[in-house]
């Protein structure tokens, strides 16, 4: 028998393209996030609190927005006037750099601040798939169990921030907060946790200036 | 469900690989595979057995060895 040592890693080709859309982006100085979560957490209820308050602020942005065979996420936020670009990822169970580069082809990045990724609901393919964004943001909520950061690991490792949404339902579930936020720090000693409501507005001004500044940051540099 | 496209993206690798006339057909396929990539063995090596791929690769098996970490590689090939 012969051998050949190849070492490759599986996912260079799609690396490959979120390569060149952080190159596209970097020339612009947009900064990205790509936002993932289990369905039903609440991905698309952030963005229609945030989109209108970035838009207060002046803040050029576009939603990326992916959904298996519906629109209805696009059509949610398009309804709120947000500038949105859909993908349809068909059984597809994340978005990958392709998808993305093509959803920006048709968006004139010059002088655009941000580029939002509404990723597929999955907390598993989603966390190994690299788009090109700069930082990945996890978003968590309190009805789906305190454990989802200890059961999906790569997810918390990967991202730069946790958002642990529904806070207004804590009464009522059995979400221990202490446990939650200690296990997330045990896998990612540098993530930042942010505690919202999409119903309070809990949380959501102390996103507002975390955002701010990656976007600031992402001029300067 | 992303062993199905994980696979693909390992055929694309394997297939410009073995194009090369020095390479036979190739028995047994070497992957290393982080625990947290959360891969099942089996249901990769179905995938595998199912996508459209290289003849020289039709007979291949996938020899997946688990290792702590997030690393997805392909070590190499034997013919
Ligand atoms: N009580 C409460 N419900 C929320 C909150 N955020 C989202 N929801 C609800 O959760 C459901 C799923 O939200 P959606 O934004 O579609 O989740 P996505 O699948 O992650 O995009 C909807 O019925 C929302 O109204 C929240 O902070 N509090
Ligand atoms: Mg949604």
């Amino acid at each position: 028998m012969a051998f050949k040592v190849i070492k490759e890693d599986i996912l260079s080709e799609n690396d490959g393209v979120a390569s060149e859309v952080r190159a596209s982006l970097a020339q612009e100085k947009t900064f990205m996030i790509n936002l993932i979560s289990s369905p039903g957490a609440g991905k698309t209820s952030f963005l229609e609190v945030i989109g209108p308050k970035l838009k207060e602020e002046g803040i050029s942005f576009v939603i990326v927005t992916g959904d298996c065979f519906t629109s209805r996420d696009a059509e949610r936020l398009d309804a709120l006037d947000l500038p949105v670009v859909q993908i349809n990822t068909g059984n597809a169970c994340h978005i990958d750099a392709q998808l993305v580069a093509s959803a920006l082809e048709d968006v004139d990045l010059e002088g655009m601040d941000l580029v939002i990724v509404e990723n597929v609901g999955n907390l598993v393919c989603p966390a190994e798939f690299d788009v090109g964004e700069d930082v990945k943001i996890a978003i968590l909520s309190t009805t789906e169990g305190d454990d989802k950061p200890i059961k999906y690991p790569l997810l918390i490792l990967e991202s730069a921030l946790a958002i642990i949404n529904k806070t207004d339902l804590l009464e009522y579930v059995d979400y221990d907060m202490d446990f939650s936020v200690e296990n997330i720090r045990k896998i990612n000693q540098t993530i930042k946790v942010i505690k919202t409501s999409c119903k309070t507005g809990e949380g959501i001004d102390a996103f507002l200036s975390w955002i701010k500044d990656k976007i600031k940051i992402k001029k300067i540099t | 469900m992303h062993e199905i496209k994980l696979t693909q993206n390992l055929v694309s690798i394997l297939d410009r690989e073995v194009a090369s006339d020095e390479i036979g057909m190739v028995k047994v396929v070497h992957l290393e595979v982080g625990k947290l990539r959360y891969i099942v063995p089996e249901i990769m090596q179905t995938a595998f057995r199912h996508v459209p791929k290289h003849e020289k690769l039709t007979e291949a098996k996938l020899e997946i060895e688990v290792i702590t970490g997030g690393e997805f590689t392909l070590k190499g090939i034997e013919w």
